[in-house]
Parts: C-alpha cells; structure tokens; sequence
C-alpha cells in the first residue's frame, strides 16, 4: 500500500489540498446553504485515490475522517466509517473510472458520495432519530455539479492525474 | 490484502463510534476537538468578521444618533408596557395566591451571546460564549426576546454547545395555547419547521394554533413560546395527521440569548 516513490513528490499537495478542503469544510455558511455544501474532504480524497491509482492509504483515509469529526463535533468515528466505504471503492475500481468519460465518472463518484452519505444518515438516525428532511441528500446531488468542475480544475496538478482522471 | 485493510479499519471505526455511544471515555479528546474547532472556525471566519466590524465602523455617526433616538422610543414604550405587565403579574400571583397555586416564580438565568454556529449539517447547534465557568449546565432552556429556541447540550469551561429545537434529536413537551392539546414538538432538522409526531387524526387543532412550552415532565418552564401550526396534512388513510409547526424565535438571527435556570417548582414536583 506504500505508494512509489513517483507520487511520493505528490504528498505536501496532498496535505495542503486536504487542509483547504477542511477549511472549506468549516467555512460559515447560511443554514440553508449547509445543507448543499459539498463534502470537500471526501471529493479531495476521491481525486487523490484516482491521482495515485488506488493506493491511497486507508489509514490516512480514517485520520481525515476522524479529523472531519473532531472539527464538526460529529460522533467518532462516523465520518471515517463513510469514507472508508466511499474511498475503498475508489480504490477498488479506480482503473475503470480513470477510463470513463467526465459525465460517467461524475455519475460514479456522485453514487460513491451518497453511499458514505447514507452510511452517515444511518447512524444519525440510530443515536438522535431520522431528519425526516429532503435536503439531506444535498450534499450528494451537489456532487454531480462539483465533480466536473474538480476533476477539471486539478487535472494536470499531480504527475499521474493526467492518466488517472 | 485492500479488502483486509478496509475490513480492519472499518473495524477500528466501528470501535470508536461503540466507544462514542456508550462510554464517555473520549470526552477528554472531544473537548480538545471543540477548543481546537473553535479556533480553526475564529480563523475561518476572521474575513467575515473583519467585514461586519469594519461596516459596523464605517456607519456614520448621524446613523448612530438616529438609532440611538430610535431606541430611546423603543424604551419608553416598552416601559410603560411593562409597567402594565407588573400590573398583571401582580394581578395573576395574587389570584394563584387565592387559588392556593405555586407563585409565579422570578425569571432567572443568565445572558449570552452567541458566537458561533454548528456547520454541521445533521446536527442544529448554536455556541454560547458561557460555560461553566458562568454556572451553565447541560439540559437548561435558552430563550431569546421571541421565544424558546433550545436546550444546552454540551457544556465546556468557557463556552457551551445549544442543540436548536429544529435539531432532529430534540423534543420539546408543548401545550396549544387555544385548545389546551399537549403534545412535542421534534426537530426535523430543517432551520425553519418542526414537526409534531403521532397526533391523532381527531386532535383539535387548527392552523395558526400557537404552541408553547409545558412543564410537563419537570424539565422545562412553562409559557414559552415554541412556534406555530402553519399546516395541518389529514390523511383519511393514516393514524395520524402530519402538522408542520413554524419555530416563533430567531433563532438563526438572535445575538443575545437568555439562559434560564432550573426549574424549582418543577424539579421539587418530579
């Protein structure tokens, strides 16, 4: 799982992206809007396991996860368990979704994001009870107008994005 | 070996969310999380602060007078109003006196401000510049000039975390102010409604009806207002009507908040 030392040049950008997507993350938003705020720490981590061709490491994958928890005040560990189950499936398949066109891929990630999205509501819903709420899928349709606009502007930014997205 | 490392990981996830529901041995890391939080979101939002104190600057000093005239206005007419309002307390307590009921008891609690808000999307919190510090303590009411706008959920040495009454795992015990009806109140967690669960198809109630809080169950004060029924769905089909209930305070708008302190009458009766 140790990536090569080819994307190893990669890591302080990979640090510093997931920082800005954290900052995003926290970013003072309306209360309507917070509902439609896309899940950066999760897009970024989608872009970096295509970027290193599936080898991001699950470990660094839990670390954000728990991070994203610490900074929202979220239960521990929700956050982890969510994009473990999103970003394992990147992992998995990330040859096929390298090859996809930008509509297909976008489509992929936006069905990944709304697994560890459910992931998530399932348990809200076991400790503090449903949000019987339409909007809590937004963060997920959200994704399908984002992802483009990602993949577009970080393409060409890492060595292997270029074959990876 | 990939499905091993995302079995084995999940697996510690899982640990700490079993650890998180039942235990409270990461209490210890959460209060650093939310110290730590607090300063990233104080970062963050330098921008927007820098934005609201220089707008705050540059209004002129005419500007100023004329709210300051405003507000004098403002107090005199609430002044006299409040000298009808004693009129009537007075009136009331001696009536319950005659009736050999409890005493109105005296509003006490504490002012806050309001410094920060949740930016988590599941969960409807406000943050409180007092802590314990202050004498907070988890479970008390905070009200703002309008109404009830939630409960203290968590509570740290110099600041405190308020779950709105909008957040889905709040519940409020409530009383319709026409018809006497009890019933609570949910969050949904939308920021503008509530919901009312399991009422039945044959309640009285009626849109425009207004809630507020009951004291039953010792937990809250009573005679707070909650909201107010905006929409009433009957279903011949179904047990229950779905009533969608519209909060009375600010609470997205409201800088100063009042925290009440418990309730003694209430806490002596449970």
């Amino acid at each position: 799982m140790r990536p090569n030392s080819h994307t190893f040049t990669a890591w302080p950008l990979l640090l510093f992206t997931l920082f800005i997507a954290s900052v995003l993350t926290v970013l003072p938003l309306s209360p309507w809007l917070t509902w439609c705020r896309p899940d950066w720490l999760l897009l970024m981590l989608c872009f970096w396991a295509l970027a290193l061709e599936g080898k991001l490491p699950l470990a660094l994958v839990f670390a954000v996860g728990c991070y994203h928890d610490l900074l929202l005040g979220a239960f521990f560990g929700m956050h982890a368990l969510a994009y473990l189950a999103a970003i394992h499936c990147v992992n998995v398949f990330y040859s096929r979704i390298g090859y996809y066109p930008l509509v297909q891929q976008t489509l992929i990630i936006t069905l990944f994001v709304g697994v560890s999205e459910l992931i998530q509501l399932w348990i809200i819903a076991i400790k503090v009870g449903y949000p019987h709420h339409i909007m809590v899928w937004g963060t997920t349709l959200i994704t399908l107008f984002i992802w483009p606009l990602f993949a577009l502007l970080f393409q060409g930014s890492t060595p292997r994005s270029k074959q990876a997205l | 070996m990939r499905g091993l490392h995302y079995v084995l990981w999940s697996v510690f996830s899982l640990c700490l969310l079993a650890m998180e529901f039942c235990t409270d041995w990461l209490m210890p890391v959460r209060n650093l999380g939310h110290v730590y939080s607090r300063m990233v979101s104080h970062v963050v939002s330098f921008p927007q602060q820098t934005i609201v104190h220089l707008r705050a600057f540059a209004e002129s000093q005419e500007k100023l007078r004329a709210t300051n005239e405003q507000l004098r206005v403002k107090l005199l007419e609430q002044s006299i109003t409040l000298n009808q309002v004693n009129r009537i307390v007075a009136d009331n307590q001696s009536l319950k006196t005659l009736f050999q009921q409890h005493e109105l008891s005296a509003l006490q609690g504490r002012l806050a401000k309001v410094i920060d808000m949740s930016q988590d999307k599941f969960s409807q919190h406000l943050v409180l510049n007092q802590g314990a510090a202050a004498g907070v303590v988890p479970g008390r009411m905070v009200v703002d000039t309008r109404g009830m706008m939630g409960i203290v959920a968590e509570v740290f040495p110099t600041f405190s975390k308020v779950a709105l009454i909008t957040d889905s795992g709040i519940g409020i015990p409530a009383v319709t102010v026409r018809s006497g009806f009890r019933t609570i109140v949910h969050g949904i967690g939308s920021p503008t409604e509530l919901t009312l669960l399991h009422v039945p198809n044959t309640a009285d109630l009626v849109v425009g009806d207004k809630l507020e809080t009951s004291d039953l169950g010792g937990h809250f004060k009573a005679g707070y207002p909650v909201g107010e029924i905006i929409a009433i769905d009957k279903d011949s089909t179904e047990a229950f009507m779905k009533v969608t209930v519209r909060p009375t305070a600010a609470l997205y708008e409201s800088f100063h908040v009042f925290v009440l302190d418990k309730n003694e009458e209430s806490q002596d009766a449970s």
